[in-house]
């Protein structure tokens, strides 16, 4: 983690730098820690305090200052980000306050959008799955959806809840337009399936398979059997 | 003396934990962020602590000692520990304040 030390100015660096380190390798560093060093390497680049701690001014002066902290601060957010929502692996499914998991409504998956990547990179909405399987996820509706099953948002974050949990379980799940359905998670061949099991389908149907299986990594149809 | 018209804006109530930290005696950074996290549950991030050591130190309310290996240890000035005092005092006054309208009439 020493590259996010350069993002502070020069004049930080040089009277921090080594205690700063030391601190990080006893303390570790969470993903919402690099958010914080992000902030206040902006908050060192902007305070005029700098200038008073007795250290030579940056090279090319302040023009150059500003231009070089936007181009450094627009590539550190931006690989926080990414780092963020790619690298961090599955959030644990559990409220901050340790309470056992319980749908909510107020979960809302329905767009990816930098706002929601901003909630889920400072913490503020723990209930966020991983931006990935957020996609996969939204993904695996649209394939439900062309098969002629519509589940709703909150059944398909239940069936990822599950699918962290129980796998080879299944659970009832409410689609809409008449289906009765349940969505089970299945493993095989080390890949993790969700498989939507048509229990009743209204008459008349376009699609005739009761089995269909989602690749619940990518949210694409593997396979669909009668 | 009010934090704010100190300059330590909103990293002030950082500060209060830094300075109560070094009341009884000089810490390093990560002694103080473990000090604050045990004493009060509140987990400061490394660029919050350092960000409120930065400023502490640029307005003399706080000293950095002689390095320990990497690790810099920091105390209170006379300046801090005063500074400190007030504003205890001010919130100690707040506190007993709020809870006279909470109490029963």
């Amino acid at each position: 983690m020493k590259w996010l030390i350069l993002l502070y100015p020069s004049w930080w660096r040089s009277r921090y730098k080594e205690e700063f380190l030391a601190l990080v390798k006893e303390s570790g560093l969470s993903v919402r820690d690099v958010l914080d060093v992000v902030l206040g390497a902006i908050v060192a680049r902007f305070h005029p305090a700098g200038a008073d701690a007795g250290s030579p001014p940056e090279r090319g002066g302040r023009r150059s200052s500003v231009v070089l902290l936007s181009t450094r601060m627009c590539v550190a957010l931006l690989v926080s980000f990414v780092l963020i929502a790619f690298v961090q692996g599955p959030v644990p499914w559990s409220y901050s306050d340790g309470a056992p998991y319980q749908p909510r409504d107020s979960i809302h998956l329905r767009t990816v959008s930098p706002l929601d990547i901003l909630d889920y990179a400072f913490g503020r909405v723990h209930e966020h799955m991983p931006v990935t399987r957020a996609v996969a996820m939204r993904t695996a509706m649209s394939t439900m959806k062309q098969t002629g099953v519509n589940i709703s948002v909150r059944e398909a974050i239940l069936a990822y809840v599950y699918e962290s949990t129980n796998l080879n379980q299944c659970w009832p799940a409410q689609a809409t337009h008449g289906h009765q359905a349940q969505v089970c998670s299945a493993q095989r061949d080390g890949h993790v399936y969700w498989v939507l099991h048509i229990v009743e389908r209204p008459t008349p149907s376009k699609n005739p398979a009761q089995l269909i299986f989602i690749d619940a990594r990518t949210g694409h149809l593997t396979d669909m059997r009668l | 003396m009010d934090a704010e018209s100190k300059g330590l804006g909103r990293f002030a109530e950082a500060s209060i934990f830094i300075m109560i930290s070094l009341g009884d005696g000089p810490k390093h950074g990560y002694a103080m962020m473990d000090d604050i996290k045990r004493s009060y549950g509140v987990r400061l991030g490394p660029g919050t602590l350092y960000t409120a050591i930065s400023r502490l130190e640029q307005q003399g309310l706080i000293e950095a000692m002689e390095a320990e290996d990497r690790r810099r240890p920091y105390r209170l000035t006379d300046a801090g520990l005063a500074a400190l005092r007030t504003q205890l005092s001010s919130l100690g006054h707040l506190a007993a304040s709020g809870l006279k309208r909470l109490a029963p009439s």
